[in-house]
Order: structure tokens, then sequence, then C-alpha cells
């Protein structure tokens, strides 16, 4: 429980922050970061794919509810949880599991962008393509996740650098 | 079941994974406008394009019921033509309406269109036949006309209770009372038993001047068939140098080799006509 309860609020805190906060940033009509994503970068390396899809449901599941979106946060999020055991492996095959904290201090700074960078694509790639859901206006979709992608991942290191300190 | 245990347990993961999105993509498509409408579309598209392929072959499979249904609307719509011209010209006293004066409704109907169906028929011998679908119980009875959409297909020669046997042009005892349109002068077509696709008129006298590509109608006199339909057009004339007649070789405008649907008509006044014969 000691252990978990970290995490819970975490949860819950970003969640909140995603909804309340962040979701009605919107600024210049593109910039929309999706800063919840901390809670699935920062899951202990050890933990299990299977429970990290459902946490990835679930969260995904209520931030849509609040972003109006239904199944879009959740497809995005279910298929971070998916990959990002497997890109761990692949990405840090040397890491020590036992010591099961995956931080910027840890890894480095090139390690943790290529890390974190893969994993924020997939997702906005997911989201964005499934809030257009067709071809047609491409170029703007394209637009979209590459610069949410850009500043999800500076916010995201902003918050990781600060807590590294 | 242990393999199929197995395999779930190997790709369970994938297994959830595939729900998981699985649900979402329904949730996406259940609850959202925009995404559901283009779901909807597109796989309207995709059932319409599917369809239209269906339908396309299918089409030709009701060809059969579709000829007769035309076949049978035809004999409707000439009925009512017959209704109509009747009705416009209750007193005109021609061959067609000889028994004007006899009929004791407001106006005389003296030929009634029935659709029959082609069970039977060769093209290849001196005599053929056709037999129709239709017999006495249809009201087809002997000596009755049956036409085709572009022509004169023959004459009925004998019945049972559901079929007819008809005797058509391209058969060498077949005679039929003809004209030329344009100058009224008439003789009588038969076949020489050759070629189903060529007829000759005969008994036109040698003094009529008659050009190729003339038509050849029915003249109306045995009240077999009404006045004016349209038999063939002429292709070759020939005198015939010993009885001054012209020997005329007509192109049937019925292609007996593709027939299959055929009109057979009633005249009414049939019975006093050959009791007056």
């Amino acid at each position: 429980m000691r252990e978990v309860l970290p995490y819970i609020l975490r949860f819950v805190t970003l969640l909140l922050l995603q909804v309340l906060l962040f979701n009605n940033i919107d600024f210049l009509g593109y910039v929309n970061p999706y800063i919840y994503l901390i809670f699935f970068l920062d899951l202990p390396i050890s933990y299990k794919t299977s429970k990290s899809m459902l946490l990835g449901f679930l969260m995904g599941f209520i931030v849509d509810i609040f972003a109006n979106t239904m199944g879009v946060h959740t497809f995005a999020c279910v298929l971070l949880c998916f990959v990002r055991n497997a890109w761990i492996r692949m990405l840090f095959s040397s890491l020590n599991v036992q010591q099961d904290k995956l931080t910027l201090q840890r890894v480095g700074w090139i390690d943790y962008i290529k890390y974190i960078f893969v994993l924020i694509l997939l997702h906005h790639t997911a989201l964005y393509m499934l809030e257009a859901f067709s071809f047609y206006a491409f170029g703007v979709v394209f637009l979209r996740i590459v610069i949410n992608t850009v500043s999800t991942m500076l916010l995201i290191l902003c918050y990781e650098f600060i807590r590294s300190r | 079941m242990k393999t199929l245990l197995q395999f779930l347990k190997r790709f369970s993961l994938l297994l959830q994974f595939l729900f998981l999105e699985a649900v979402a993509i329904i949730m996406l498509i259940q609850f959202n406008g925009y995404q559901r409408s283009v779901v909807l579309s597109s796989a309207n598209w995709v059932s319409g394009f599917l369809f239209e392929g269906v339908d396309a072959v299918s089409d030709y499979f009701d060809l059969h019921e579709k000829n007769q249904d035309l076949s049978a609307e035809n004999a409707a719509l000439k009925n009512e033509i017959e209704h109509l011209r009747a009705q416009q010209e209750p007193a005109v006293f021609g061959p067609d309406s000889v028994l004007v004066s006899l009929s004791d409704s407001s106006y005389w109907l003296p030929y009634q269109y029935l659709s029959a169906h082609i069970v039977q028929h060769s093209i290849n011998k001196s005599q053929n036949y056709i037999t129709l679908n239709k017999g006495t119980d249809d009201g087809v009875f002997q000596d009755m006309g049956v036409v085709a959409a572009n022509g004169v297909v023959g004459i009925v020669k004998s019945v049972s209770q559901h079929y007819a046997m008809v005797m058509p042009i391209i058969n060498v005892q077949s005679r039929i009372s003809c004209r030329l349109e344009s100058c009224q002068n008439f003789g009588s077509l038969q076949w020489d038993g050759t070629d189903y696709r060529y007829a000759v008129l005969n008994e036109v006298p040698s003094y009529v001047k008659v050009s190729k590509g003339e038509k050849v109608v029915t003249s109306g006199f045995s009240a077999i068939f009404p006045r004016g339909i349209l038999v063939g057009e002429v292709v070759d004339v020939v005198v015939n140098e010993k009885d001054q007649t012209l020997a005329i070789k007509v192109e049937l405008s019925v292609d007996f080799g593709k027939l299959s649907d055929v009109n057979v008509i009633h005249f009414a006044g049939m019975e006093e006509f050959k009791a007056l014969q």
C-alpha cells in the first residue's frame, strides 16, 4: 500500500491537472499538451503491461469523459502502454530492473528524450488521427501531431528536470 | 483444449490489447457523432457498392421474368389502343369494322391481344411450327393471328387446352395476305423453305412499280390480322414472265431465330366472318 499510494496520488493529480487546466490551454489553436502521460512514462520498469494497459484504459476513459472525445484518449493510452515495456527493453537492455525507477537522472538526457519521444509521438499520432478520422486534411493533422509532441515533451522534460534536482 | 489454453496464455497480452482497443473504437464510434457518421457513410458506400454488383448480376437472372412482364404489358397496351381507336371512330366501315352494326355494345372492339410465351419452335425445317404456352383455357383458338413486337409471326393452326400450335410465315404451307404499303396492291406471302430471314410475296401484277426498301404489311382481308401490321421490307423484285406477276423477295421484320414472346390476336367477329364466307 505504501508503494502504491504515491501512484494513486499522482494518477489523480495528473488527471485533474490535465482535464481542468491543460485541456483548456488551446494555445494558438494548435498547442494542447497532454501532461498526464507522465504517469505512464514514470511507472516502474517491472510494472506488468497487462496492468498498465488497464490503467491506461481507465485514465484515457476519464480524460475522454471530460474532453468529450469518447474513445480517442482511451485508444491512444492503451496503445502507449502496450508498447512501453517492449520499448524500454529495446532501449535499455542493460538497465538493472531491480532498481525500478526510470528517471532522467539515471539514464541521461539523450536516452530519456529518445524514450519519451517515441511514446509521446505514438500516443499523439493515434490521438489526432482518431480525432480527425479521415485523411482529408492530413496536413493539419500532421502539424498538430508534431507541434503537440514537441510541446508535451518540453513540459514533461521540465517536470522531470525539476524533480531530479 | 490444452493447445488452446497455451495459445491464449501466449497471446494474452496481445488479446488484452486488442480487446481494450476494440472497446475504445466502439466507444469512439458509438458516442461521437462525427466519427459515427464517417463510419456509417463509408459502410454505406461499401454496402452500396456490393449491392450494385449483386444487382447487376441478378438482373440477368430476372430477364426472363421481365420479358414476360413486358410482353404482357405490351398486350395490355395494344388492347387499350384498340379500345381508344374504336372509341374514336365508332362508325368507320372499313374491313376492320365490318360488323359495327351487329355489335350491341357502344363501340365495336374488333381486335384484342393476348400475350404468350414460345415453348418450342424450329427454323430449320421446311414445315416449321411454333408452340405457345396458351390454349383454349386462355382464349386461344384456331386461325388467330400471332404477332411479335416487330411484326407478323404466323397463324394458330391447332389448339389444345393449354397449348397452341402456330404455323409461322416460315412454313412452306403458310399463306398470308399482304400488301405493299405505298401502292395498296396485295399478294400472298409464301416461304420457299430455304432462308428463315426471307419470304416471297407473289401475285402482285407486274405493272406495279416496286422499289427496294418498301414496307410490306398485312392486308386485313382475312380478318386474322388487323390491317397494316408490318411484315417486312422489299429486298428484291423478279418478274415472272409466265403469268405476268412479280415475285417480291421480302426480308421479314421478325427475327425467327430470336423469337421468345409473342401476342395472339383475338378477332371478336371471327365466327360471323367465317359464316359469311
